[in-house]
């Protein structure tokens, strides 16, 4: 392996990739970090009921996984929820930076610190709060669905909003004020700059905060966990639930088809946003 | 000119925090199709003041009146004013056409009207054929004559420049000044520009109202601001001058007798009284080897001390016997080095014609 063969050049002083200490943490930390997906990915492909010998390839989980009518309606529910959470989170997430970057009002330190709270506050504490808080509302169960999933979306865009409006306010520090004073000086209306110039400037940062939202909703399980009923489990809690009795090549499959979504959600999301990067970039 | 002005300033103040004053009751009138100029060094206020014009501050205290209207209560997207941002504040995300075409865009003009001012106005600035262009595609020059074309192609009364040339190189700098005073020559609009640059309001401007401190120190063709300076600041902020600390004393209608040291006492033309600068340019100042006769001239010895040479002519200090050396310009009339050569040491009578003497108060 290179890394641990001798490079014949004398090392450089700023030729850190050569050190031996260093690369041996980059390597554990890539191991550490990569080995369990990839093991779970490829033990998704395991000919066998248990999940310890490589026994021979087959898709077998995947045909099951998509027949387990269960773990479908909690996939389904998983995407539904998260689709919702994205859609108000980033709108509401966009409204907010907008507010906090545009307006001077008094108290509005206060308002940015509160809103970042839900960051900072332990998830489990939200969602013992989440829980408390419908069963005091007394929040109807046992409805139709999707209407059944509303306290878990509320419960997903009060804590995801809050990293969209963070990521679409980092965005805007940058933004050139005199784009919008000279779209006023032409004769736009304040909702016509805010849709015409800040809108478009803002596409990155809504693409990256929807983004975040998306994912921080799809893969959330504490939250949910407190406020899903019997009727409302969604993916993870199901995997959860199927975890608890063994770890077959089922979960296996499933956690890969998860894996998969985020990261092609990602990289379109990425792509997007690169590409309204390019267009950006004479902003000033 | 017979009608009315297109902007009058009246008494206008803006107070920041209760305390700072940006502009201190500035009382300003511009004539319409005028050049005008608002020059100063940063904080100044000749900012603030444009900003006014547009509407994007409102005036603490006075009156700011547009083609005959009060503005105190029209928001800027209804002013009969546009304006050519510093950082020419291009739409990232559009074409130029597109650029151009979002004022007409926004008072809804019929499109076919929009096409054809915004190939007009492209014209105008010599960016015909660009329209499909996108802002990144194009460098800052013609970035700024997008700007330009999409605050002309609205036909305001006025248009506003703030500090347009900034950021351009000394070159592209010089050709668009030309370019300005063309382009202003053509539509027969007001225009407004704000610059800390002397040079550039000097040779472009009908008038210059130069600004200090909130204040408005003069208002003056650039000829005016350059000849008769109204203080001892505005003489120092335009050009070079030399500077001689005196007193002088009224003795009659628009004349004074200014004592100053090594010079003595001189009857001159002027108004200040008690404190005042002697003052006179450097290029209006001559150099001889013998006491000139003329009493139309003040004439003092001096000692060579730094010279400076800039082809057409040297910059030569020369040692008075004051704390602050005088300085002229002395235009090099031969191509004979030896002969316009200033050596440090030598001794020479200097002189100029009390005519082009001033006499500033603070």
């Amino acid at each position: 392996m290179r890394l641990f063969r001798r490079n014949p050049d004398p090392m450089g002083p700023l030729d850190y990739a050569r050190r031996f200490w260093l690369r041996a943490i980059v390597t554990l930390t890539l191991v550490f970090l990569y080995a369990p997906i990839i093991g779970l990915m490829a033990f998704s492909f395991n000919d066998s009921r248990r999940n310890v010998v490589w026994r021979g390839f087959t898709t077998d989980y995947y045909v099951r996984f998509f027949n387990n009518d269960s773990l479908m309606l909690a996939f389904g529910n998983s995407l539904t929820i998260a689709l919702m959470t994205t859609v108000v989170a980033t709108i509401l997430g966009a409204l907010t930076a907008y507010v906090l970057w545009r307006y001077r009002f008094p108290g509005k330190a206060i308002y940015e610190g509160g809103m970042a709270l839900p960051i900072v506050i332990p998830e489990i504490c939200m969602g013992v709060a989440m829980m408390v808080f419908f069963a005091r509302l007394g929040w109807p169960v046992g409805l139709p669905w999707p209407i059944n999933l509303g306290s878990i979306t509320i419960a997903h865009i009060a804590f995801a909003f809050p990293f969209a409006a963070i990521v679409i306010r980092a965005r805007l520090e940058n933004f050139n004020r005199e784009l919008a004073e000279c779209a006023r000086d032409l004769g736009a209306s304040e909702y016509r700059v805010f849709r015409d110039i800040v809108v478009p400037h803002m596409k990155p940062g809504l693409i990256a905060g929807a983004l975040l939202a998306f994912t921080l909703s799809l893969d959330d399980f504490v939250i949910t966990f407190f406020t899903a009923g019997p009727d409302t489990v969604t993916f993870p809690v199901k995997i959860y639930s199927m975890v608890r009795f063994s770890v077959t090549p089922e979960v296996n499959a499933a956690s890969t088809i998860l894996i998969l979504l985020t990261l092609v959600v990602t990289t379109i999301a990425l792509w997007l946003q690169n590409r309204n990067n390019m267009i950006g970039k004479s902003a000033h | 000119m017979s009608e009315a002005p297109i902007i009058q300033i009246k008494n206008v103040s803006k107070v920041y925090g209760g305390s700072v004053k940006a502009v201190d009751e500035v009382d300003l009138e511009v004539q319409r199709g005028e050049f005008f100029a608002l020059l100063g060094p940063s904080g100044c206020g000749k900012t603030t003041l444009l900003r006014m014009l547009a509407g994007f501050e409102v005036p603490t205290a006075g009156q700011v009146i547009i083609d005959g209207h009060d503005m105190a209560k029209v928001q800027p997207n209804k002013r009969p004013v546009n304006m050519v941002f510093q950082s020419y504040a291009v739409f990232p995300h559009m074409s130029v056409e597109q650029n151009v075409a979002y004022g007409l865009k926004m008072d809804r003009r019929p499109s076919g009207e929009i096409k054809k001012r915004v190939a007009e106005a492209l014209e105008l600035v010599k960016l015909g054929g660009l329209g499909k262009r996108m802002p990144d595609e194009m460098s800052g020059g013609q970035r700024q004559r997008v700007a330009l074309a999409r605050a002309l192609v609205k036909r305001p009364s006025v248009l506003l420049l703030d500090e347009p040339l900034s950021a351009l190189d000394a070159k592209l700098r010089e050709a668009m000044q030309l370019e300005l005073v063309r382009l202003q020559k053509t539509v027969g609009i007001t225009f407004v520009i704000v610059t800390h640059d002397q040079s550039e309001a000097l040779s472009m401007a009908n008038r210059i109202a130069v600004m200090n401190q909130g204040k408005v120190q003069q208002v003056a063709p650039p000829t005016g601001l350059y000849e008769t300076p109204a203080s001892r600041f505005v003489a120092d902020f335009i050009g070079k001058i030399n500077l001689i600390d005196a007193t002088a004393t009224r003795t009659g209608e628009g004349e004074v007798r200014v004592n100053a040291p090594k010079i003595g006492e001189v009857t001159l033309k002027g108004t200040a009284e008690g404190k005042v600068a002697l003052a006179v340019r450097p290029e209006k100042i001559f150099v001889a080897d013998k006491q000139p006769t003329d009493p139309g001239v003040i004439a003092i010895k001096g000692k060579v001390g730094e010279v400076a040479y800039f082809g057409s002519y040297s910059n030569v200090f020369f040692d008075i016997g004051l704390g602050q050396p005088l300085q002229a310009d002395i235009s090099n009339v031969t191509s004979d080095v030896e002969e316009f050569t200033f050596k440090a040491g030598e001794e020479y009578w200097i002189y100029w014609r009390k005519a082009d003497t001033l006499v500033l108060g603070d």
